[in-house]
């Protein structure tokens, strides 16, 4: 093996190097990300070719590419579902075994990444101390122990031992890949670079033993003695690598020409690193050091959109590098919040995230293999299949809406098939409603309250939903090699439904034949595995290929792209580096765990003792994470050649945050960000009008509605011209007005007596029934109970009168006419509505120039919880009160 | 449930006719004895039938079998369909962080922890304290404990905080511990807190407080502008008319800020120092005294003390009329509702839609948005409703707030408007984190929003530090001015019976092996078990009254006014206990 570690002390002088030049100018050369690979072309151009110059991926794809294709991972996946769900640990208690299978089921995708790190590190299951695991370290070594002693192990196997032809010609494929057609002739393919990476993947150090082997690899990174403890963690890092490091004199950051921009950000870096090594007499503050406020991540993110507007009108093609500022953030989330403002900079969209691929992320979530069918768990699976645009609707939204309206009626469904038949149900009663007082009372339910025409829509919606979750999933556990049938009949249906059936967007269709074409890898897999497992590993196959060009360009970096970019300000005085999220909590790396779950430092350092320095390598680099940040930090502070600014998040969430602490020992000043995003005015829209002529004069009960309230009004006799209940609640309350007036109707100047209410109450509560069809037995014992109680007083039933009926009416249209107001004396706080009122009062009060331009004010109190629009108002819910 | 009561009337035909309470009722109070259970992190599992004792009133016999078999088992199977999807309630965090203490962990030495500090302890309950004693050990035996609190301030009995919690937490070793009292206060007049003493002492020889004047009294050196008469007032007025106490309050709230401004003419004051407070037991009393400003002609510009209304609050609602009239595009009650919220400034005259059909009315109203969005964003309405079912839909609902600027509407001050914005940016804050925001649907945010407006969900909204140097009136309730101070505070509800545990509607607990409860339901019918003490709850109800009668006076920093209603008759009340 060959292994070189050289250290160079400043990337703009790398040429002064001699002998290290003379090594690295002609190989091949790696850079651990694209933006370092940039950053040296910019210096040294032509010395630094692309094709040549390339990124460490580049590298390991190449040499490993069926390892990290999209098919072993599918297969590797399937075959640790399949062991998770076979059970049979015999090192486990049955609960511990119940519950962690769940576990590693739902983390699926942290324990694939664990098994594979342990394959690529060659762990032996013998040097692991059982002792030392925590149960769910038991759990995954036995998982690698089944996989090893079993059919499954060839899944899993690395390629070893290449020929020294495999690796020159994976040195070739890597570079090439970087740039098409480059001459591999001109290159000494003896010796091979890597540059800059602290984080060490095992299948980096893998590609860097295997090359070893045949090449003399020339590992490098930048390091200054003068600031001994912001790099040690880069000595500790490669020290582990057994090979001695050269460290040629000369060339050592000093923070000197103070006429440049980028000095006083160069003194800060000089400052912090001479802090760090316990050298504060030495540090020299000539005026306060600045950093900027911001209150919260979406303010920041704001900030950044600003920049970002103003270079996209600067040079549309290329705004980020027209970015006056380049953000490096220790927290990059503000990018979570900049994908909202422009997504298509954050490279193209997943097909699972386009309506199509909701749908069937929906429907897979209903597919119970069980019972072979449909189970809906959560109602929001159907809105959303729905909502896809896949089933048949003459606008987008259309079947929502239509399901919206009618929600109710579905309450408790746990089938399409319950779905349909209740819809059945509605349009039979329907048809065969005689009686007009039937008919007038259902008109207030909201599911008659549409037309027949909407039902069928939805009806045709639920039967084709139906019939493509049977056409995808049905049979799928008894299918033979089920996972290559699901993708075949996948891309069936995607070219002969969607691609030849379907007007599609340009872009879309694009998207869509390169998920076609990814998913001719389907035919290389044989495995078969759980339903649950096809639906966690969908993600892995239902993705395009990459366009090229399309890449995400993350707006805000993050601090591993410092050491790259910050070359690029080589000449160019113009820009700004800003470092952002300078927090204590942002800069110390909480957020990312060391390892995968579930294995964890102590798994590494004491339940194993190997002696094999790829392992060592991979375990400090892991573990030295959290001193990278401060290292980048300083490294752009000392290289940047352009202007500089720091900033730091306030408020996340609940919590307040510190500027980082090595600032604030430095005396760093705070300013506060303020936005001035307001705005000019807004148009006049004085101009849009309503049409039509004021229609049907108004009733009283119009009126009391107005007396209520205002919105209401609008709402019930302006809009709706009608009151619709609809949802559930007030649905089983009308149940109760209208039993409670049915009753008072066929029961008038009969006697009345305990025994003959309850039975004819049940008797009329069996006949309505089939309008609520959702109603329990619960729900029964409330409607009879509470009309009983109104009713039982009386020993005969009156004969209606003119003002029973009104009364009833009210009822039917309010669902109270009294309404006691706990918090006040019980006041009835209906007292003064449902007053007596002539026409003339009526036709004054709602008057068309009075109604003209009327602000229609939402007026909360009690009586909103039986308003019908109390839900979609939510004046009611927003009151502090409730 | 269901299954419950159908049994139960298999074995009593006559059951459903028997009932005295309704099955809705009965549902929801069984729910609130689970959740008063849960607030005081009870294990439902350690509670046995024999637990339970017996029903007192006997209206609703079968209540213990129905919590045993309804409430318990429905939490049982609750928390088992969650373990199914990998998920734990919040509520049960500190119960299963228990369990995992009892049952042994011995990985807390690496992280080398010296000290837990515990702010505000008087508010623990017992199983939080047991946590913090297990959790000290797991850790190591160098890790010590510091706690901070003031037993006069426990005002969360109904979280389970005692007065037994320091004891409760120095267990057999109350010598292992360094006690140190704070005794001097820094910000209130001397004059007043001597004034209070005496309130207090009275308290605490009565048992009400636990409060002496060696250990307790609190001392001070600081001397506020008040006249001695001025610092602790009481105002008599006839309050069983409304409109009485109300005039009474505002007149109050008007001759103190009258005598700030007077003050503040030739002295500079920090912001709590020209801040009045209206201090009130409930939130029914702020929206009563709010009201009451708004009839006297809304010259007194009342703040509320915002905490967790995030969910109530106008950005949010008005986000939510905009998202389900995209998600209801066909129905026009929706799409009216939209056009009225502060996404446009359109007046429309409705009356014009009255007497055409549904669908006329629909077309009606896409026309008019049509028009409104051709003007403010360069398309229609219906090209908006398609790209938000094609396009990621935050950048499309982004796009629709920028381009109408729905704060315009929602106020014309400067403040006002970064309020709005600044929490409607937290709302989207929230909404990326529930759901990844590439994946995000129009009907997930439609979902989100509905489910935390209709509930009521609690979250605390975004401040703006907004402070124009004048003088800010202030009305909140007791609990939520916890830790905060005031110039001048008003008690003007101190009339209510605080000794009434009749006014106890719903109460819960379980302590040295005995399950207790008790419920009264909507049409009054109570029921209670042999395990709940009257006399006891009417004691500890009208301690922690006292305690919260504490909290209210000690936010004030110069002066403390309360109003006493003459036509009181309450036999024990804040007011009798300040007259005492």
């Amino acid at each position: 093996m060959s292994i070189e570690i050289y250290v160079y002390h400043d990337p703009y002088r790398l040429k002064e190097n001699k002998n290290l030049w003379k090594k690295i100018i002609k190989c091949p050369y790696f850079c651990v990300s694209q933006t370092l690979v940039n950053g040296l072309r910019k210096i040294y151009s032509k010395d630094f070719e692309a094709g040549r110059v390339t990124t460490v991926r580049n590298l390991t794809e190449s040499l490993y590419s069926e390892w990290l294709s999209t098919a072993c991972a599918v297969r590797q996946h399937t075959d640790i579902d399949n062991i998770i769900n076979a059970g049979t640990f015999s090192v486990l208690s049955d609960k511990d075994q119940e519950n962690l299978g769940k576990a590693f089921l739902f983390n699926r995708d942290d324990v694939f990444t664990s098994i594979r790190t342990m394959f690529e590190l060659r762990m032996d299951i013998n040097d692991i101390v059982e002792d030392k695991l925590t149960p769910e370290q038991v759990y995954i070594v036995e998982i690698f122990n089944k996989v090893l002693n079993s059919d499954k192990k060839k899944d899993f196997e690395l390629k070893e031992d290449f020929s020294i032809e495999e690796v020159t010609q994976a040195l070739i494929d890597a570079v090439t890949k970087a740039k098409e057609g480059f001459d591999v002739g001109s290159l000494d393919l003896d010796t091979v670079v890597i540059h800059g990476v602290h984080q060490f993947s095992p299948i980096m150090l893998r590609t860097i033993e295997e090359i070893g082997k045949y090449k003399n690899v020339i590992l490098l990174f930048n390091y200054q003695k003068q600031y001994k403890t912001v790099y040690q963690t880069w000595i500790d890092i490669y020290s582990a690598f057994d090979c001695p490091i050269v460290d040629e004199e000369g060339n050592e950051f000093y923070s000197t020409d103070s006429s440049s921009v980028s000095y006083e950000g160069n003194v800060l870096a000089d400052n912090i690193g001479k802090m760090l090594n316990g050298r504060k007499d030495d540090v020299v503050i000539s005026k306060p050091y600045e950093i900027l406020e911001f209150d919260n991540m979406t303010e920041f993110a704001g900030y950044t959109a600003k920049v970002f507007e103003n270079a996209q009108k600067k040079d549309p093609d290329h705004p980020m590098t027209a970015m006056s500022e380049q953000i490096y953030a220790a927290d990059s989330s503000a990018n979570d919040i900049l994908k909202i403002y422009f997504p298509d900079q954050f490279g193209e969209r997943q097909f699972l995230n386009y309506p199509l691929g909701h749908f069937f992320i929906s429907i897979a979530n209903m597919w119970d293999t069980g019972t072979n069918g449909i189970n809906i768990a959560d109602i929001n699976d159907i809105v959303e299949c729905l909502g896809a645009g896949i089933l048949e609707e003459t606008r987008p939204g259309e079947l929502v809406s239509i399901f919206e309206k009618i929600k109710a009626l579905f309450d408790g469904c746990t089938t399409v098939d319950e779905m349909l038949s209740r819809l059945k149900r509605v349009c039979k009663n329907q048809k065969y409603i005689t009686d007009t007082t039937r008919q007038k009372y259902v008109n207030h339910i909201s599911y008659y309250a549409i037309s027949a025409e909407e039902i069928g829509r939805l009806e045709k919606a639920l039967n084709d939903l139906e019939e493509l979750a049977a056409f995808f999933y049905e049979d799928f556990e008894k299918r033979p090699h089920n996972f290559k049938d699901f993708y075949n009949r996948l891309k069936k249906y995607l070219q002969e439904e969607i691609v030849e059936d379907r007007q599609l967007d340009d872009d879309f269709s694009d998207i869509i034949s390169r998920v076609l074409a990814r998913l001719d890898e389907v035919e290389s897999i044989d495995a078969s595995a759980s339903f649950e497992c096809l639906k966690s590993t969908m993600s892995l196959y239902l993705v395009q290929e990459t366009k090229p060009g399309k890449s995400a360009n993350w707006i805000v970096r993050n601090f591993e792209q410092i050491d790259g970019d910050v070359l690029r300000t080589h000449n160019d005085e113009k820009t700004t580096l800003h470092f952002a999220c300078l927090s204590d909590e942002d800069m110390n790396g909480g957020k990312n765990s060391e390892f995968t779950w579930p294995l964890n430092a102590d798994f590494f350092e004491v339940a194993q003792d190997p002696v094999d320095w790829k392992y060592q390598v991979y375990v400090r680099s892991r573990k030295e994470y959290k001193y990278f940040k401060r290292y980048a930090l300083i490294f752009g502070l000392q290289f940047n050649r352009g202007k500089y600014k720091l900033s730091y998040v306030k408020r996340d969430g609940d919590r307040e945050k510190d500027p980082y602490y090595l600032l604030k020992i430095l005396g760093i000043e705070e300013r506060k960000y303020s936005a001035t995003h307001f705005g000019e005015k807004l148009e006049d829209t004085t101009g849009i009008i309503l049409k039509g002529s004021n229609g049907a004069a108004f009733n009283h009960y119009d009126y009391y509605r107005y007396r209520i309230c205002r919105y209401r009004f609008m709402m019930e006799s302006l809009i709706e011209m009608n009151t619709v209940y609809k949802d559930n609640f007030l649905l089983m309350k009308y149940l109760e007005v209208w039993l409670e007036n049915e009753t008072k109707e066929k029961m008038q100047g009969l006697p009345c007596s305990e025994v003959v209410l309850v039975e004819k109450l049940n008797e009329i509560y069996d006949e309505l029934k089939k309008y609520f069809p959702y109603v329990l037995n619960i729900n029964r014992m409330d409607v009879i109970n509470n009309v009983r109680g109104r009713l039982s007083s009386q020993k005969k039933f009156p004969v209606l009168t003119e003002k029973d009926r009104e009364y009833m009416m009210i009822r039917d249209l309010f669902i109270y006419k009294k309404l006691e107001d706990p918090k006040n004396y019980k006041q009835d706080v209906l007292k003064d509505i449902f007053i007596e009122v002539n026409q003339d009062k009526i036709d004054q009060e709602l008057a068309e120039e009075k109604l003209n331009n009327f602000k229609y004010k939402a007026n909360s109190h009690i009586w909103c919880k039986y308003c019908t629009n109390r839900e979609i108002c939510v004046t009611y819910y927003a009151n502090t009160d409730q | 449930m269901s299954e419950f009561l159908e049994n139960m009337e298999e074995e009593n035909p006559n059951f459903a006719n028997e009932l005295p309470v309704p099955v809705y009722d009965l549902k929801k109070k069984i729910m609130g004895i689970a959740d008063r259970l849960l607030d005081k992190s009870i294990d439902f599992d350690s509670i046995s039938g024999s637990e339970m004792g017996t029903t007192v009133e006997n209206n609703i016999p079968y209540m213990n079998k129905l919590i045993e078999s309804v409430v318990f088992q429905a939490e049982r199977e609750y928390l088992d369909g969650m373990k199914i999807y990998n998920e734990i309630d919040l509520k049960e965090c500190i119960l299963i962080l228990n369990k995992i203490l009892i049952e042994g962990c011995t990985k807390l030495e690496n992280y080398h922890i010296r000290y837990l500090f515990i702010d505000e302890f008087q508010d623990t309950d017992d199983v939080q304290i047991e946590v913090f004693q297990r959790l000290q050990k797991a850790i190591n035996a160098d890790c010590k404990l510091f706690v901070v609190g003031d037993l006069k301030q426990s005002i969360y009995r109904f979280r389970g905080a005692k007065l037994s919690a320091f004891t409760k937490l120095k267990g057999n070793n109350s010598d292992g511990w360094d006690v140190h009292k704070l005794n001097i206060n820094y910000r209130t007049d001397s004059r007043l807190l001597n004034l209070y003493d005496e309130i207090f002492k009275s308290m605490g020889s009565q048992g009400t407080l636990p409060y002496t004047y060696e250990k307790d009294r609190l001392s001070s050196e600081v001397c506020k502008e008040a006249k001695d008469e001025e610092l602790l007032v009481c105002v008599p007025c006839h309050a069983k008319d409304d409109d009485i106490r109300y005039e009474t309050i505002m007149g109050i709230i008007k001759a103190e800020k009258i005598k700030l401004e007077k003050l503040m003419a030739h002295k500079e004051l920090k912001k709590e120092e020209r801040t009045i407070a209206v201090l009130v037991r409930n939130n029914w009393q702020v929206d009563s005294v709010l009201k009451a400003a708004e009839k006297d002609g809304g010259e007194l510009n009342i703040e509320i003390k915002t905490g967790g209304d995030l969910f109530q609050l106008e950005s949010t609602i008005d986000f939510y009329k905009l998202v389900s009239a995209l998600c209801n595009n066909t129905n026009p009650v929706y799409l009216a509702n939209f056009i009225e919220s502060n996404y446009t400034d359109l007046i429309l005259d409705y009356a014009k839609l009255r007497g055409l059909s549904e669908t006329e009315t629909k077309k009606e109203l896409v026309r008019v948005l049509d028009e409104f969005f051709e003007l403010r964003m360069r398309k229609t309405w219906r090209k908006v409703v398609s790209e938000v079912y094609s396009q990621p839909v935050l950048f499309v609902l982004k796009q629709i707030y920028e381009a109408l600027r729905p704060w315009k509407q929602y106020s014309k001050q400067f403040d006002g408007q970064k309020f709005y914005m600044s929490n409607y940016e937290y709302l989207l804050e929230k909404i990326i984190k529930f759901s990844r925001v590439d994946a995000l649907t129009l009907n997930q945010i439609n979902v989100y929003l509905g489910i935390n407006i209709l509930t009521g969900q609690r979250q605390m909204a975004r401040t703006v530090e907004f402070d124009d140097k004048g003088i800010h009136i202030v009305c909140t309730t007791v609990h939520k001015s916890k830790g905060l101070e005031y110039a001048t505070v008003i008690l003007p509800y101190t009339d209510d019976d605080i000794g009434n545990t009749n006014k106890v509607k719903l109460e819960a607990n379980y302590l040295e092996s005995k399950m207790s409860y008790v419920v009264q339901f909507e049409n009054k019918i109570r029921e209670s078990n042999s395990n709940y003490c009257d006399p006891d709850e009417f004691n500890e109800q009208i301690a922690e009254e006292s305690r919260i009668l504490y909290v209210a006076l000690t936010r004030a920093i110069k002066n403390c006014i309360w109003i006493k209603n003459i036509d009181d008759k309450s036999p024990i009340s804040w007011g009798s206990i300040l007259e005492d």
